[in-house]
């Protein structure tokens, strides 16, 4: 899950706090008759990020990017595109394009003119739309398909040529709804890493929409985890991964352990916490002092769990269990570990050696054990 | 294995006898099945339009005489066993060379496509506002749009003489209002059977045009906006191309039936409005010459294959960009 470090160094305007946001929604609400589609969502996006907007079905995400191309009107707040007021434009004059999710190419014109279309809107002379639709399809390693039509190209093909035609244009922002929803898996993963090539590429910034938590944890800059309507949480994925900021948020992302409790003390950097359901005290590294007494839930990933043969002599941060399942998916197996108190932890190992020579098995007994740094603190 | 278990084996053998002939048993049914499906409408076409249409065919290459029935024979058998066949092109040559068969035929066709252009332009406004409606209006209204088919088409032409007579609702209404000073002469004009016939065929326009429409998808529309296409431009640019089948059925299904239109024509047309549906009346009932009505039918039938044929060519040019 970690990013290429060279990207996060460039790309870091959102800790700058001179730094101006490229695209600004502030305060949008929108609703469908009682129904909050978007409620009150603010979000700073910045010149060449690639920002994901991730949530569940039914969350507001598409809603939000509907309303970023203008084909839906806020019931209040603004949204300004490099700096420009744009809350009130019709879709034809914002300076922003979107690849739909069902791509939407013109079934009665061929890839070329599909991709010309846009460009033709403007008045372009024709020796110049010829000329960047050309680069556009070589971009998308299309060149060879000019003349077909939309219906006899495969579904890959038809997500480069719908990305070439709406790229054409030179937005300033590009909108990507589910843009590798309807591929295969094995063609989505090898699409993620050339999606996130062009836009390195052109440099445009991207918002795109999806609900598949790998794809955007694979391409984003930044994250925004939206739930009801709000958006919950906005970071890295790999600062959202670690530091998740509710229970929704580190549920959705990933499978998580989580294991409830209060807060009985302090420890050094660490709050001390009585787990019933575990049966057992966790001392976990503090991200803000808690009063004793605090209901929190302590958020532990499966892969942060390790199994051990003998039990520890400290009086935290272990428990016993039996094995009461394995799930074995090839190059990890999850572990699902009942304590004696009865709570069924997750815990993922790394399939190192071969399968058949793993030694746990079902019922064996085992030593679930972490350090202070495994887990999250959550009160929401 | 020493004994051998016959009953088991007598079992199996008469098992798999009954397997073989039940597959065999569905094969043939199916075969039945498929040669029922397709000969019912087929001994229907050939019943009640291939063999009438060979027996106009005959009737059109006879002669008029006065007798019962008013035609010749076609062939005849001569002396010494000779069959002899006698074929009268003259009726065709008739329809060639008199300038009332051929005039007709093309004020026919300028009727019909007139009408047609008209129906059009009504029927595709009311059909974009059909389809873009909930889908609850959208079936009231499409049941609006049937709801004429209820009453007799004779009735209704009848109430458009009521309409558009000297003394009729739309004359007295204009007088009344003092608009005008003598009544327009609308009844027994050509005007009169455009709107005629546009009345009548509107739904044939309408319903193959709203399903085309609705089957259209939206975000092409705001893909088109999205790449900078004002509404209207996009209107030209997406909807129109992509509604094209809905149009050319639609053209079709009120051009064919109005081609041979004799009924609107005969009651609200003027006596220069000739249409072939009429000349067709004339030459068979007051006329009572069959060959030259029969070759006239044959002639007409030629004129609307023509227009079909090429409908069936641009439907089959639209299908691999509709799928």
């Amino acid at each position: 899950m970690s990013q290429p470090k060279r990207r996060q160094i460039q790309l870091a305007p959102w800790q700058d706090a001179s730094a101006k946001p490229f695209v600004r929604v502030v305060g949008v609400t929108r609703t469908f008759g009682n129904t909050y589609a978007v409620d009150d969502v603010s979000l700073d996006v910045f010149q060449g990020e690639f920002f994901s907007l991730l949530g569940g079905s039914g969350c507001g995400k598409s809603t939000l990017l509907r309303i970023l191309a203008g084909f839906i009107i806020p019931n209040q707040g603004r949204v300004y595109i490099d700096g420009v007021d744009v809350t009130d434009l019709p879709p034809y004059l914002r300076p922003v394009n979107m690849m739909f999710q069902s791509y939407a190419l013109f079934p009665h014109m061929n890839v070329e003119e599909n991709v010309a279309f846009g460009l033709k809107q403007e008045g372009m002379a024709s020796a110049q739309v010829k000329a960047r639709v050309g680069e556009m399809l070589d971009l998308v390693q299309m060149g060879g398909f000019a003349k077909r039509r939309p219906d006899q190209l495969s579904g890959g093909q038809r997500q480069r040529v719908a990305l070439a035609r709406s790229l054409a244009k030179q937005p300033k922002l590009l909108l990507l709804d589910e843009p590798l929803g309807a591929l295969d898996r094995k063609l989505r993963e090898h699409t993620q890493l050339e999606l996130v090539a062009i836009q390195e590429r052109v440099g445009t910034t991207f918002i795109t929409v999806t609900h598949d938590q790998e794809e955007a944890m694979t391409m984003s800059t930044r994250v925004a985890i939206m739930d009801a309507g709000r958006i919950v949480q906005v970071n890295t994925p790999a600062n959202i991964y670690e530091f998740p900021a509710t229970r929704m948020v580190a549920d959705f992302l990933g499978s998580v352990n989580l294991f409830e409790g209060r807060v009985v003390g302090t420890e050094g950097d660490d709050l001390r916490i009585r787990c019933d359901a575990a049966g057992c005290d966790l001392l976990i590294e503090m991200s803000q002092p808690l009063p004793e007494g605090t209901q929190v839930s302590v958020a532990i990933r499966p892969e942060k769990i390790s199994l051990i043969e003998d039990a520890p002599l400290t009086d935290h941060n272990w428990l016993r269990g039996q094995v009461a399942d394995i799930a074995y998916l090839g190059d990890v197996s999850i572990y699902h570990v009942r304590t004696t108190a009865g709570q069924v932890v997750r815990v993922q190992l790394t399939n190192v050696k071969h399968e058949a020579v793993q030694a746990l098995t079902w019922d064996d007994e085992v030593v679930l054990s972490w350090v202070d740094t495994a887990g999250v603190v959550l009160t929401t | 294995m020493s004994a051998t278990n016959w009953p088991q084996m007598w079992f199996h053998f008469f098992r798999g006898l009954y397997r073989q002939l039940g597959v065999l048993g569905r094969e043939i049914q199916g075969k039945r099945g498929r040669a029922v499906v397709i000969g019912v409408p087929l001994l229907m076409m050939g019943l009640f339009f291939v063999l009438p249409f060979v027996i106009i065919l005959k009737i059109s290459f006879s002669e008029a005489e006065l007798a019962q029935p008013p035609y010749t024979s076609l062939w005849a058998w001569a002396e010494g066993g000779y069959l002899t066949i006698k074929l009268n092109f003259s009726n065709y040559l008739l329809l060639w060379q008199d300038d009332l068969y051929l005039g007709a035929y093309l004020n026919s066709i300028k009727i019909a496509a007139i009408s047609t252009l008209f129906a059009l332009l009504l029927g595709y406004p009311l059909a974009y506002g059909i389809a873009r409606t909930s889908k609850a209006w959208r079936l009231t209204l499409l049941m609006l749009i049937i709801l004429p088919f209820w009453t007799s088409f004779l009735i209704r032409i009848y109430a458009w003489i009521g309409l558009l007579n000297n003394t009729g609702v739309i004359n007295n209404a204009l007088l009344a209002l003092g608009l005008i000073d003598q009544p327009l002469q609308m009844i027994r004009t050509d005007f009169a059977v455009y709107i005629g016939i546009v009345y009548c065929y509107l739904p044939f326009m309408v319903l193959p045009l709203v399903a085309t429409l609705v089957r259209m998808d939206q975000t092409l529309l705001e893909a088109a906006a999205d790449l900078g296409c004002r509404p209207t431009t996009a209107f030209f640019k997406i909807t129109l191309p992509l509604s094209m089948p809905g149009i050319a059925a639609g053209c079709l299904l009120v051009f064919i039936p109005a081609i041979g239109e004799f009924v609107i024509p005969d009651l609200l047309g003027g006596p220069d409005s000739v249409m072939i549906g009429r000349t067709l009346w004339t030459e068979f009932f007051t006329n009572n010459d069959w060959p030259l009505a029969a070759s006239v039918a044959v002639a007409m039938l030629a004129f609307i294959v023509v227009p079909t044929l090429l409908f069936e060519k641009v439907q089959e040019r639209q299908e691999p960009a509709q799928k």
